[in-house]
């Protein structure tokens, strides 16, 4: 019989993990519910922010550094993709095909440049360790991920709701003629929204690093957990992606301590089911909020 | 429009290559390494592949007096490519013996289909015990140890009697390798009167392991066997270390783990963990220190357990083509020959049973020496053979 | 008139030049015909409904362990029922896996199928006893018709593979063309306008989705018997998402298109792959050019192109 704190400790897993996800899906749901742009390269964003993270870490000694490179690089690559590319593409699924095209392009020359072996970031010095709970013990990191989880959920929501900026994206969400209409140039937004959502994946990606480590497994596997935590949220929605995280952050902790044998098919099984009997999500889709 | 038309061009050409076929020049002595080059593994080939071009170095490309070609293919990671690329070893450049794959589902996946076009073939891991088995000897012959026998029999003789552990806590990975060593350390822990309490197997692509960790009732029991290698040991021991558990109960592993890089990623976490591996990068012998300075300096590689076996199964190779005196269709001398082979490896001397390697097996501690991570050796424990047992012991 | 032409001369490369090129091409090009019934399979889903399936390797895997399941642990020798079992499985997988994903659409069903064809990765890792786990089942022997010619052997087999790789061909290339394949592209214009004309959409999909399960499953069985084992990448998102790049390499608008993207996908893999370890990267940058440059597909820019000079100078 498991002891309180030992449950106590699966639900923390639990949520720190889905804060995790919510960190991984933030960017997709971004490009997705503005730009209706399903990056498959998504995975890939957080890849490589790991490794430029760990990298520009190691080498400057500074975890915050390295942070920053790893968001700028990514954003960077996410404007040279929009601009360039996505921009000229007449549909969501050569968009998307696209976006396949640098799966396997980020892929090699990641393992080019870093190698296949994987790498790990350790959290900053004020980070590192662990408090009790009851007997036990938990990480501070596993902490601040929720806390990372939770300041970039109510700045982007801060910035959506609260800015004149904000409030143009949600518009040509809803309704891209009419922003068009009022004199805004449409193409531009989208440029900054798909700058804007590769920065957050750059930034996301190096702050769950500690976590995940760096490797070249990481592009497919991150891609996959941050649809399954979008489609479980409803596609559009920043709070049904947060709702959808922790649901499935909790229900794979939960389940891999009493169902250890079901480890591999809680995630998939939940989502398959969820989308079963509710089509749209959860959560189902309205605008973006 | 240019554009396109160097679009086409590139598409024809593609499509041309299909069409060309191979051509052979005069017969040299034609050795096919099988590697994992690309697709998503945990461990680095390349070094795997510079160590076998170094043992062919040394000999400059020549053995009894015939040029040695190296071909080799990537695998991609994906069993039916092994066999696919197999199949073009073989029939195309009709290689004469077959190095690696080091994976023993792409070892099972081309089996069969080596054993009928009897090609010496000397995979550098594949350890699962069903290659040792039955009918299956013949050809096969490799560089690396017996699943669930050899690193797990050593380790369950050093935690009975060594360190006086009764109960354990094992957590392997969610694969046949993880469970044959964790299925063979448990029966031959218990045949000794130790109990395993917990088997806690972790997927290959968990991401998180906080919800597997968390499991271990760390009161039960009195140390944490683990089977986790690269970057699965490093989120493993990252896990063990964060949650506390590595303070409160000792840790070993019975897997070629450690090497310098992966601990300079580890770092502290890995400090005191105990281990059993028939290879060590920093085993302080002549013939292994030679081994790792040279593949450093001359091919920037690093001796790791993958390169260290790489290396050694291009010496059986080698061994073989001189037992025969380069008359490589006599694939029975080849074997003849390998099979009364004893040979001094960086991993120390090497004679063989069953087509599997009679080898040292060592007993190290991580610790920091010089401000630097590294294995400490504890014990030696010599003459380990694919199904060596602690003294007084019987399965059934 | 001019395709019964092309049709001819295609067969006779198809069956003449295997005689003549060494043993390993033959058994890429068997690969190759192979997949390109399962990028064809692939493509009755996108090309004709327009639904994008990154869980199509589930049949392929389905058809794959059935049979390997029936020799290996069954001891059945009959290849026709193996096979058929193997397609009425791919079926009933169709028919769960469809009823579940068709209630979604757009990216609700790419994941939902993602998600199920994971779930079946997942049971044929993990059910070790029945699956073998990730070492597979080996031990696969290729069917034995009491006929002169042994399949063991690589162009013979290359012949068999051909057989019902001309049959698929024929079968989707007559359901492509029928009243059903036609209602089918007009679901993918205009869905809302062909319900207004009383048909029903759903229905017309599923069925679709069925066939796409079997003709999956018919190629998992072909591939099953030319390694003689199984594991589980067979079913991996890793080949569910080649299906997909082979058949947008090809081009998804034109029937053919399938089969030429199957060849160069696998040509990549397989063959240039012994010349440069860069091949994922080649994949990947010939997604973007096609992408960029003829998103129709090769085919389609080569019928495009034919188009343009054609008129030129005719």
């Amino acid at each position: 019989m498991p002891q309180a704190d030992q449950l106590a400790l699966v639900f923390l897993n639990g949520i720190s993990f889905g804060m995790l996800l919510f960190l991984l899906a933030a960017g997709l749901v971004l490009m997705l519910g503005i730009m209706n742009i399903v990056n498959l390269a998504h995975g890939s964003f957080y890849m490589l922010a790991g490794f430029i993270g760990i990298a520009v870490a190691i080498k400057t000694g500074n975890f915050l550094l390295g942070a920053v490179a790893g968001m700028f690089a990514i954003g960077f690559i996410g404007l040279v993709m929009e601009r360039f590319f996505l921009r000229r593409l007449p549909g969501h699924i050569e968009q998307m095909l696209f976006t396949l095209g640098c799966v396997y392009i980020i892929y090699d020359l990641s393992r080019v440049a870093w190698g296949s072996n994987p790498q790990y970031l350790p959290p900053p010095e004020v980070l590192t360790g662990s408090v009790p709970i009851g007997d036990l013990q938990y990480p501070i990191y596993r902490l601040a991920i929720i806390g990372f989880g939770a300041i970039i959920a109510f700045g982007l929501w801060l910035f959506l709701e609260k800015t004149r900026f904000g409030a143009i994206i949600r518009a040509g969400a809803d309704d891209k003629e009419m922003v068009e209409g009022i004199g805004i140039d449409i193409k531009l937004v989208f440029t900054m929204v798909f700058t804007l959502a590769a920065l957050l994946a750059g930034l996301s990606g190096v702050l769950a690093t500690p976590v995940l480590t760096a490797n070249l497994t990481l592009d497919w596997q991150v891609l996959t957990l941050a649809f399954v935590v979008i489609v479980v949220g409803g596609l559009r929605t920043l709070k049904g992606a947060l709702i959808g995280s922790l649901l499935i952050g909790i229900v794979d902790s939960v389940g891999i301590f009493f169902f250890p044998e079901l480890a591999m098919f809680l995630m998939f099984g939940v989502t398959a089911l969820i989308l079963a009997f509710r089509p749209k999500g959860l959560i189902g889709y309205g605008g973006l909020r | 429009m240019k554009t396109k038309l160097l679009f086409t061009l590139v598409m024809v050409a593609l499509l041309g290559s299909l069409v060309s076929s191979g051509c052979s020049t005069e017969a040299p002595i034609k050795i096919g390494a099988l590697l994992a080059i690309t697709g998503p593994m945990a461990t680095d080939e390349s070094a795997s592949r510079d160590a076998i071009k170094m043992a062919l170095d040394e000999v400059d490309y020549e053995v009894a007096g015939y040029e040695i070609q190296l071909i080799v293919e990537d695998w991609a990671m994906d069993p039916a490519v092994c066999l696919s690329k197999t199949k073009k070893l073989i029939e195309m450049d009709d290689v004469d013996i077959v190095i690696g794959p080091f994976s023993s589902s792409a070892g099972l996946a081309i089996r069969d289909y080596i054993d009928e076009n009897e090609r010496l073939w000397i995979p550098y891991l594949c350890t699962s015990s069903s290659f040792i088995e039955d009918s299956y000897t013949r050809y096969f012959f490799r560089a690396s140890y017996n699943s669930g026998r050899q690193l797990t029999s050593v380790g369950a003789y050093i935690a009975y009697e060594t360190k006086g552990w009764r109960k354990a806590a094992c957590i392997a990975l969610d694969y046949q390798p993880g469970h044959d060593e964790l299925e063979g350390f448990k029966e031959v822990f218990e045949a000794m009167g130790g109990e395993v309490v917990q088997e806690i197997y972790t997927p290959m692509d968990a991401l998180d392991y906080g919800p597997y960790v968390t499991q271990i009732d760390v009161d039960d029991v009195d140390f944490l066997w683990s089977f986790h290698y690269s970057g699965y040991a490093l989120s493993l021991f990252t896990a063990l270390e964060e949650y506390g558990i590595k303070d409160q109960l000792p840790v070993f592993v019975s897997c070629n783990t450690f090497y310098p890089s992966l601990l300079a990623q580890t770092g502290d976490t890995a400090l005191g963990i105990e281990s059993v591996s028939n290879y060590i990068t920093y085993l302080d012998t002549a013939e292994n220190n030679r081994f790792v300075q040279e593949l450093e300096d001359n091919y920037q590689a690093e001796a790791t357990d993958f390169s260290e076996h790489a290396y050694v199964a291009a010496k059986m190779a080698i061994l073989a083509i001189e037992g025969v005196d380069g008359d490589v269709d006599d694939v029975d001398g080849m074997i003849e020959a390998l099979e009364q082979s004893e040979f001094e490896a960086p991993r120390g001397p090497i004679k063989f049973e069953v087509h599997s390697p009679v080898q040292n097996m060592y007993h190290t501690v991580v610790e920091r020496v010089e401000g630097e991570l590294q294995t400490t050796l504890i014990g030696t424990y010599t003459d380990i053979g694919p199904y060596w047992l602690p003294p007084g012991i019987e399965l059934d | 008139m001019r395709y019964g032409a092309y049709v001819l001369v295609g067969l006779a490369v198809f069956l003449i030049v295997p005689q003549f090129i060494a043993s390993y091409y033959v058994l890429i090009w068997a690969e190759i015909l192979i997949y390109a019934i399962f990028a064809l399979s692939f493509n009755m889903l996108m090309g004709y409904t327009g639904l994008l399936s990154l869980g199509h390797a589930a049949f392929f895997g389905a058809g794959g362990y059935t049979v390997a399941l029936l020799v290996v642990k069954g001891g059945m020798d009959n290849f026709w029922l193996c096979i058929f079992i193997a397609l009425l499985v791919s079926a009933l997988l169709g028919l769960v896996f469809g009823y579940l994903a068709l209630r979604t659409t757009g990216i609700y069903f790419i994941i939902i199928t993602l998600a199920l064809a994971q779930m079946l990765w997942a049971l044929a890792w993990r059910w070790r006893s029945l699956t073998g786990g990730d070492d597979g089942l080996p031990g696969i022997d290729r069917p034995d018709f009491g006929l002169p010619w042994s399949l063991e052997d690589t162009t013979n087999y290359y012949y068999f593979i051909l057989v019902f790789f001309v049959l698929s061909l024929f079968i989707l290339y007559r359901i492509s063309r029928s009243p059903f394949g036609r209602t089918l592209v007009g679901i993918r214009e205009n869905e809302p306008r062909m319900q207004a004309l009383g048909y029903n959409t759903w229905r017309y999909k599923y069925v679709c989705f069925i066939i796409a399960a079997v003709f999956g499953g018919l190629a998992g069985v072909l591939k099953v018997y030319q390694d003689g084992f199984i594991s589980p990448t067979y079913c991996s998102m890793m080949t569910s998402a080649l299906v997909v790049l082979m058949a947008l390499i090809g081009g998804t608008r034109v029937f053919t298109g399938p089969i030429l993207g199957a060849g160069v996908v696998w040509i990549i893999k397989s063959v240039v792959s012994s010349y440069t370890e860069y091949w994922t990267l080649i994949l990947g940058i010939l997604m973007v050019v096609i992408v960029m440059f003829a998103p129709q597909g090769i085919v389609g820019y080569l019928a495009q192109l034919k188009e343009r000079y054609g008129t030129l100078k005719g």
